[in-house]
């Protein structure tokens, strides 16, 4: 490390120059230069290195969303945090802009190429999970409420997509895209969650025993929605809002997908939820009190709700993987800084063995998942227990390197100024939104189940 | 034989004289819990401001928990009869009991207790609320605490101790307190490399107070450094053995009282997850039957148990021994990363509720975490319990 002098030459305690002949990167240098090719050494930190491996239109979608990311939501991140809690339906002025902002942007539109959207056609040929992955990585690497705030956008938008309708395609989301490019704070929000269904809206065998709450009776011309949802990310600032519910008198396999609109008569968010972290984006408790929803404001037909609802969940997991991947950056980063300029006993904290381990250990693991996440976000049809295990594996780690983020800042890590503690709130959710991680895990066995029936029932088996 | 063994026959269980009347205490204390505290935390989402704070501390004073001065101690206060294997145990048992309703008020009567000891011991007579502070700049100073602590500090520990210590600038030290103190016992190296400690009162120090921080919400953050030309109300004149015994001392109670207060609030988690187990329905019956929710409540059981027998041996050693402080830190290093764990698996049980501040368990978690990561996180603690165990003499 540059700065770092305790002998002729710069280098970290217990290593040696880079310029040392015993140095590998020096030793390099007096190999042949095809030998040279497979083990060069280059300056960069690990997040250059990554982004160098992708496509060149991904490496732009990257590089765009971090510029982003540190220029528009790195000034609001602590403050917005420690902001007390909006009143349901209110937008602060500073979150406003970040929204027409992001919007104008292209990035709240970009789950479509232009025209139909924002995202860059070259892009296209990559699918849309990775795209979505890469940026919501660099979004909560800096902040996890606006992160939030701006992404659950695209699970709101993301059941109209898989519905393929097209006409609810042309009139819900295109009309939203562009209203969001020109500027406006229009945003999407998705509702399965109850009060009395949390896992039960995320796995069928709990759903087979629910006695739906949010239900629609027939009218003329429409159906009307009674009962509530509770925890829905910005539910009570959404413009759109992806709300399922089921047919009166039946069960869960009737779960249709209605589009609400803010300001329909009976339509009201009830109260926001005081979380521990992600403190920026609202959970909100949402009554439909005899919610009148035209006949096309249908997505997908009736009794599609709950194919579109998995769906939907198989494309949005990985990216909560993502996210977390970008937690777990977020602490790596803020540990780094933290080590390189804090001194103890006349030398930076970097200096010391045991911090070079735990930095290392951080990199592998956030490493590790960020793999694990492209790899599994580089096809167009995930399946569900590869999302699951994305999901549930990163968001794991995060929480864990948030952890040892904490660990190596010390008693410095309760304030809030240094970032670690607030890395560690935002991540805790990540284990439980979109399905705790024991329902995921026990979503990998249902996606094998088939197989595994049969290999239970091979005679062969003892 | 092992470690805790052997420091077990050196410190008899039944102590000096008679036996204290540890359940009647613990009635008293049970009493308070659940007729003043209880109900003035029972919003978990409400933060307990610093007067009510005040006011219950007063009452628990009243009742002899808090000794008020050195005169007045009973033997039955916290930290009083620290001497006698009864006396830790009480104490720990209180602060438990306490942290089962609010860790933040357990943990700031523990280090105005500490503090009340420490007075006592270096024959200091004050009622005003002052506290010790017992880390310096960042961690435990690596190996450099422990070998001053067993006489085995060279040149390069002194240095780095100086510097660990050092409040003459910026950032100083950092304390997480109750908002009302009103002095603070500072420890540094004298010019014979013994430390010592000098009173500092509040208006004579730079104060940066930090109201939002990790856990603890009750208490705030303090940034303290010395102010300019400011001297010490008050410097203690400790030999070199007193001074190395009173600050072992002073450690090994004070990773007691992070333990105590971690198992306490340990203890509320699993009784709040238990209990939402118990009524909560999903996949066709309650949570509780799920395999997956009995795997994290009973996580949440181990460590109970694990960290209540641990502490029950660590207080049945001899407090001045670095032996009985090395096994604390060890056992810290060990429990406290698995009481976050497990307080976090209570959590989970709730899934989204546990994550909304009305329910309590973010709340106990981020306090757990933040008993984890001040008087030396786990790797800290680590080095610091191999310096202590390889250089006892
Ligand atoms: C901040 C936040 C934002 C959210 N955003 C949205 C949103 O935008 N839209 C939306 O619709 N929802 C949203 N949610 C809801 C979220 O998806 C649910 O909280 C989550 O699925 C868990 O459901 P639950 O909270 O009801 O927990 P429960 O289902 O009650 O689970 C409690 C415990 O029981 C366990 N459990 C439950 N069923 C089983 C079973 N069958 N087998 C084994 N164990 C079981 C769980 O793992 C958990 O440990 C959000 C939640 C939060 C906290």
């Amino acid at each position: 490390m540059t700065g770092l002098r305790d002998s002729a030459l710069p280098h970290l305690d217990g290593h040696l120059a880079s310029s040392d002949p015993l140095s590998p990167f020096a030793a390099f240098h007096t190999l042949g230069a095809v030998p040279r090719r497979l083990v060069s050494y280059d300056a960069v930190d690990q997040w250059e290195v990554e982004t160098r491996r992708l496509p060149p239109s991904l490496q732009k979608l990257r590089r765009n969303a971090r510029q982003f990311a540190e220029q528009a939501l790195r000034p609001l991140a602590l403050e917005t945090d420690l902001a007390p809690h909006a009143e349901p339906g209110h937008l602060s002025p500073q979150l406003q802009q970040l929204i027409s902002r992001t919007g104008r942007a292209g990035l709240l539109s970009d789950m479509l190429p232009a025209p139909l959207g924002s995202g860059a056609t070259s892009r296209f040929r990559h699918p849309i999970v990775l795209q979505q992955c890469l940026r919501v990585e660099e979004l909560s690497r800096v902040c996890g409420g606006l992160m939030l705030l701006l992404s659950a956008n695209v699970l709101g938008a993301m059941p109209i997509l898989l519905s393929g309708d097209t006409s609810a395609i042309r009139r819900f989301l295109l009309p939203v895209f562009r209203a969001q490019q020109r500027g406006e704070a229009k945003l999407f929000a998705f509702a399965i969650t109850e009060p009395g269904a949390g896992s039960d809206a995320e796995d069928g065998h709990g759903a087979r025993h629910y006695r739906p709450g949010v239900v629609a009776r027939r009218d003329t011309g429409g159906w009307r929605l009674s009962g509530r949802k509770v925890f829905i990310s910005g539910g009570d600032v959404a413009d759109t809002l992806t709300v399922f519910a089921a047919l009166e008198g039946e069960g869960m396999e009737s779960w249709t997908c209605f589009v609400v609109r803010r300001g329909m008569p009976g339509f009201r968010p009830v109260r926001n939820e005081l979380k521990m972290g992600m403190r920026a984006s609202t959970a909100s408790e949402l009554e439909f009190d005899n919610v009148f929803v035209p006949d096309d404001h249908i997505v997908g037909g009736l009794r599609q709700g709950w194919a579109l609802n998995r769906a939907t969940l198989n494309l949005s997991r990985m990216p909560v993987g993502a996210l977390a991947v970008g937690f777990a950056q977020g602490a790596t980063d803020i540990a780094f800084d933290f080590a390189t300029r804090t001194r103890l006993g006349g030398k930076a904290l970097i200096q010391f063995q045991e911090v070079q381990l735990q930095l290392a250990q951080m990199l592998a693991e956030t490493s590790t998942a960020r793999a694990l996440i492209w790899q599994s976000a580089n096809a167009w049809t995930p399946r569900q227990a590869t999302s699951s295990i994305c999901k549930f594996q990163a968001t794991d780690t995060a929480v864990r390197v948030a952890d040892m983020a904490m660990d190596l800042l010390g008693n410095h890590a309760l304030l809030h100024a240094n970032g670690a503690e607030k890395v560690f709130r935002d991540a805790r959710l990540t284990q439980i939104f979109e399905g705790t991680n024991q329902i995921n895990r026990l979503a990998v066995i249902e996606d094998f189940q088939d197989a595994l029936l049969a290999r239970a029932s091979d005679p062969a088996t003892v | 034989m092992t470690n805790a063994d052997a420091l077990m026959q050196e410190s008899p269980s039944t102590g000096d004289g008679d036996a204290l009347p540890i359940e009647a205490v613990l009635d008293e204390v049970r009493r308070f819990g659940s007729h003043a505290l209880e109900p003035a935390v029972a919003r978990h989402e409400h933060r307990l401001g610093p007067e009510r704070l005040t006011a219950l501390r007063t009452t628990s004073s009243e009742f002899g928990l808090l000794c008020p001065s050195a005169d007045e101690a009973s033997g039955l206060g916290l930290w009083e009869a620290v001497e006698r294997n009864d006396g830790r145990r009480l104490s720990t048992a209180a602060l438990r009991m306490l942290a089962q309703v609010n860790m933040g008020f357990a943990w700031q009567l523990h280090q105005f207790a500490l503090s009340g000891h420490f007075e006592r011991h270096v024959g200091f007579a004050s009622t005003a609320l002052n506290l010790v502070a017992l880390q310096g700049r960042y961690g435990l100073a690596r190996h450099a605490l422990a070998r001053y602590l067993t006489a085995t500090a060279g040149p390069d520990d002194l240095i780095m101790l100086r510097d660990y210590f050092d409040t003459t600038t910026a950032p100083g030290v950092l304390l997480h307190a109750a908002e009302d103190w009103a002095g603070v016992w500072l420890p540094e190296l004298d010019s014979a490399s013994v430390l010592q400690w000098g009173l500092w009162p509040r208006e004579r120090l730079v104060v940066e107070t930090h109201r939002h921080s990790h856990g603890l919400d009750e208490l705030c953050s303090f940034v303290v450094c010395r102010r300019g030309e400011a001297q010490a109300a008050h410097r203690t004149q400790l030999d070199i053995a007193t001074s190395r015994r009173l600050l072992t001392t002073l450690l090994t109670l004070n990773a007691m009282g992070q333990l105590a207060t971690g198992l306490g609030g340990l203890d509320h988690a699993h009784r709040l997850a238990a209990d939402y187990a118990a009524t909560r329905r999903q996949g066709g019956g309650v949570i509780a039957r799920h395999a997956a929710v009995q795997l994290l409540l009973s996580r949440a059981r181990q460590i109970q148990q694990l960290t209540s027998h641990s502490l029950e041996a660590c207080c049945a050693c001899a407090p001045d021994s670095a032996q009985t402080l090395a096994m604390l830190y060890q056992t810290r290093a060990t429990l406290q990363p698995e009481l976050c764990r497990a307080t976090s698996d209570a959590l989970q049980v709730f899934g989204g509720m546990g994550y909304m501040r009305d329910t309590g368990l973010e709340k106990i978690l981020r306090d757990q975490n933040t008993l984890r990561v001040i008087h030396g996180t786990p790797i800290e603690l680590q080095l610091a319990a191999t310096a202590l165990e390889e250089d006892t003499p």
